[in-house]
């Protein structure tokens, strides 16, 4: 294999190498370009790359190197297969917007001749017979195929290892096969069929009972005279001619107003015409029967009511009112009782005033007389107002008096007092008033003892007691000197009130001009009350006999009144407006009339029984000839439908499960084509599995792996067991193993089914991740007997690992690639 | 380069078939197979499914 790359992703300049059949271990740090010369080599081959997961791929063309500068990614690929042939692949690609979208042309020359476009990629196809995903799967030993191997889920990694075996397209064939859709249909089929031949069996039943029902009102036909083989529309118009004569006869006689009725024309006319003749005749008879009641009814009122007449006019005789003059003399009665009442209320109006006045009267005299009494009382304590002012001149005249004498005696006591002062400082001998002489001594003395004697003040205050007890007596005769005034006053009040309760006597029409005091206006009221009293009295009397004769007329008025009604109720059913023994004449005939109407129509209802019954029998005939068409219908139309539908389904029914019996078959086929494809490879596979798994320092317990597969639901899953040396005991490898020993067991099942691939190289890309020293010497030592006898590429970044691969170089003569470190020149050898 | 291996699987897959003549069918699905993937066969025998309907 030859490579030749450029612009293609970490690679800008053009990287060259040669790959002839020793390994070829290329070495870098990570981000020198290793993946990307192994991707390389993919997408030279397929044009695309298994695994671009990332969204971003739409949006950026991540193929192309950035910084090449042409902006053309070209990989030139020379391969040779196993007769020897020479096959150059270049594949170019200008920068686009995106990864996804965009062309990848290619040319592919074999032994000389060129291909290029889609005759190249058929070539390749068909040459290759891989898909990128099973070169991916097969060839390239990654990360991403490890973890699909072992933490997948169960479908994935079924689906990988039938890469890896070339067992995909088979499993894509039988999990495409859409069975169950299939069975579903048939079903659906085999539905619509059930259903058309319950159809045909509900026809078929329902059939039988037609007839049976037909057969049955054939007989009901040949009891009322009708042969069944007759019976038709000409038949049931000439019953119809007879029914619809006799119920227009009889609505005539019942005075019953019918609808006209067509002669049927058609069987759907003929169905209708027996329920509207029906609805006719019920109605004549609601009329015929309401008319039978009502001529019942009068003849038991003609009665009642003759009786009724007969006792009216006995209890009128007994009773002697003359019926014209009940109301004139109800009349003069109700005047009578009003102006009775009238006069009634007169008196009791009079009667409630004299009542009042007396009793004003009878107050004031008890006044008056209290009032006379304080009179006499004051009187004779202070005698008369004459008196009374004569005293009180005489008490102020001395309360004047006893105030001048204070006055003198107040002037005294001061002189006392100051001529004391005067000879208490002086020791003249002359008076300073009248300037006589005198003894100071002896006058000073004679003032002392005054002084001490308080002569002046003493006669003051009995002075002034005097002046009090003169005041109160003066208060005292004022007071009653005003009462006197008050009940003065009072008394000439009632003198006024008196005479006002004689006008208003007069007013009433009494004459009390004679009175002249309470006594006697007392007296008169009392003897004027008696007088009314009496009055109302014999009026109460009058008023009682003409209610009396009042209630006695109503009584023969309301009598009067219903034997009126009763005469008008006769007259109305006689058909007469004559009276007493003239009405009583005429009932009888009467009675006898209605008897006969009464006969008559319940006559009629024998007429209304025969109708209906021809009504029934032209029932009996439509239904008969309905039952008949209801046959043909089901004879002619309806069965030999279902029996098309039955017969239209019938080899869809076939042709579906013959396509469901077919995928089936090639379901079945398949899947035991898959038993045996499985079966042969990993019959030998398990040996070449622990081959490999005993030198990559397996599992200390579990040191075997099988591939185990399982049917579920109908499918192939593959389980990866691991078992003890002694088989004894067994695990799956998901569920207890390290990340580093599942790693190992993948890298085991990969070698071992690689080795098989006809691709003639493997790819491994970082092969050692979270993989130990010892795991990592036991990996160099396996690829170095692998690569002793296929070409391999092992890319790592794992100093460790490369220490161990340059360890077997020797052996294997392989050729190392040391990378640079990544610069935006690309990917360089150092 | 080996043989086509849709060819190997049909010609496995007919050895085992109950009915032979269902291998016309089986041979028309390969094909699709080959041609449009696993949703080409589903939508083959839809189409056939539809056909018998409508018939």
């Amino acid at each position: 294999m030859e490579i030749n790359v450029e612009g293609f992703r970490g690679i800008n300049e053009p990287f060259r190498r040669k790959i002839e059949g020793d390994p070829v271990f290329l070495f870098g740090d990570n981000g020198a370009g290793k993946t990307s010369l192994l991707q390389a080599i993919e997408w030279c081959m397929f044009g695309r790359f298994a695994y671009l997961p990332a969204e971003e791929y739409k949006y950026e063309d991540a193929i192309v190197n950035s910084f090449h500068h042409a902006g053309t990614a070209k990989v030139e690929l020379t391969l040779k297969d196993d007769r020897g042939r020479t096959l150059k692949l270049v594949r170019t690609r200008k920068k686009g917007k995106s990864t996804t979208a965009g062309k990848n042309p290619v040319t592919l020359t074999l032994d000389g001749k060129e291909l290029a476009g889609s005759d190249a990629e058929e070539e390749l196809t068909r040459l290759f017979e891989l898909t990128p995903e099973e070169y991916y799967a097969r060839t390239h030993l990654h990360q991403e195929a490890v973890r699909d191997l072992l933490y997948g889920e169960v479908a994935d990694r079924s689906a990988m290892i039938d890469k890896m075996l070339g067992l995909f397209r088979l499993r894509e064939l039988i999990e495409s096969l859409p069975i169950l859709t299939v069975d579903r249909e048939v079903k659906d089929i085999e539905g619509d069929m059930e259903d058309a031949n319950e159809e045909k069996r509900t026809y078929e039943r329902t059939l039988e009972h037609i007839k049976k029902d037909l057969q049955a009102l054939g007989e009901d036909l040949k009891k009322e005279g009708v042969p069944p083989e007759k019976a038709d529309l000409v038949i049931f118009g000439q019953r119809f001619t007879t029914a619809h004569q006799a119920l227009r006869e009889l609505a005539q006689l019942t005075e019953c107003k019918i609808r006209e009725i067509d002669a049927p024309k058609t069987t759907e006319d003929a169905k209708r015409t027996p329920d509207t003749m029906g609805k006719e005749l019920t109605k004549i008879e609601d009329k015929r029967t309401e008319a039978y009641g009502k001529m019942k009814t009068d003849l038991a009122e003609l009665t009642r009511l003759r009786d009724e007449y007969r006792n009216g006019l006995e209890e009128q005789d007994k009773l002697k009112v003359d019926p014209s003059r009940l109301t004139d003399e109800k009349a003069t009665v109700v005047a009578k009782l009003a102006e009775l009442g009238k006069k009634e209320k007169g008196l009791k109006n009079l009667n409630a005033e004299l009542n009042a006045e007396v009793r004003i009267a009878a107050r004031r005299r008890e006044e008056k007389k209290d009032i006379e009494s304080r009179l006499q009382e004051i009187k004779g304590k202070h005698g008369d107002k004459k008196a009374i002012q004569s005293t009180t001149k005489e008490i102020e005249d001395n309360i004047n008096k006893t105030n001048q004498s204070i006055d003198q005696m107040g002037l005294s006591s001061k002189l006392v007092s100051l001529g004391a002062q005067y000879f208490q400082t002086s020791d003249k001998d002359t008076c300073p008033i009248c300037e006589a002489s005198v003894s100071p001594t002896s006058v000073r003395a004679s003032l002392e003892k005054r002084l001490k004697e308080q002569k002046e003040a003493k006669a003051i205050e009995e002075l002034r007691a005097q002046l009090t007890k003169g005041e109160e007596q003066i208060r005292t005769l004022k007071a009653a000197d005003r009462t006197l005034d008050e009940l003065a006053a009072k008394l000439e009040g009632y003198a006024k009130e008196l005479n006002d309760s004689k006008k208003k006597l007069t007013a009433l029409g009494l004459d009390a001009s004679h009175v002249t005091d309470e006594q006697q206006l007392e007296s008169f009221i009392r003897l004027q009350e008696h007088a009314s009293e009496e009055q109302q009295s014999k009026l109460g009397e009058e008023i009682h006999e003409a209610e009396r004769r009042k209630i006695e007329l109503e009584s023969i008025e309301r009598k009067l009144s219903v034997f009126l009604d009763v005469e008008r109720k006769l007259q109305q059913l006689t058909g007469s407006h004559s009276k007493v023994q003239e009405l009583l004449t005429r009932i009888e005939p009467r009675k006898k009339e209605l008897e006969d109407n009464a006969n008559r129509m319940a006559e009629l209802g024998q007429k209304a029984t025969a109708i209906r019954e021809a009504i029934a029998l032209m029932k009996s005939i439509i239904g008969f000839l309905t039952k008949k068409d209801e046959i043909e219908k089901m004879e002619k139309i309806m069965l030999p439908g279902i029996l098309k539908k039955i017969g239209a389904l019938e080899p869809k029914l076939k042709k579906m499960q013959d396509l469901g019996t077919a995928i089936g078959d090639i379901h079945r086929a398949s899947i035991s084509t898959q038993e045996k494809l499985m079966g042969a490879t990993l019959g030998t596979l398990h040996k070449d599995i622990n081959k490999m798994y005993s030198r990559l320092v397996p599992h200390p317990h579990f040191g075997k792996l099988e591939l185990v597969p399982q049917e579920v639901r109908g499918k192939y899953v593959y389980r990866i067991l691991a078992k003890s040396k002694d088989g004894k005991d067994q695990t799956y490898v998901q569920t207890r193993f390290s990340l580093a020993q599942m790693n190992i067991a993948a890298i085991a099942l990969f070698l071992a089914i690689a080795r098989r691939v006809p691709m003639g190289f493997l790819v491994f890309d970082d092969p050692s991740q979270s993989l130990d020293l010892a795991h990592k010497k036991g990996l160099a030592d396996v690829l170095s007997e692998v690569g002793a006898g296929q070409q391999i590429l092992v890319a790592t970044q794992d100093e460790e690992l490369q220490k161990e691969l340059r360890r077997t170089k020797q052996r294997t003569k392989a050729q190392i690639v040391q990378l640079e470190s990544w610069t935006t020149s690309g990917t360089k050898a150092k | 380069m080996p043989r086509d291996a849709y060819e190997q699987i049909t010609d496995e897959i007919e050895k085992r078939l109950a009915r032979k003549k269902h291998a016309n069918l089986l041979r028309v699905l390969v094909q699709v197979l080959k041609e449009d993937g696993t949703e080409g066969v589903k939508k083959e025998i839809k189409a056939r499914v539809a056909e018998i309907k409508e018939e």
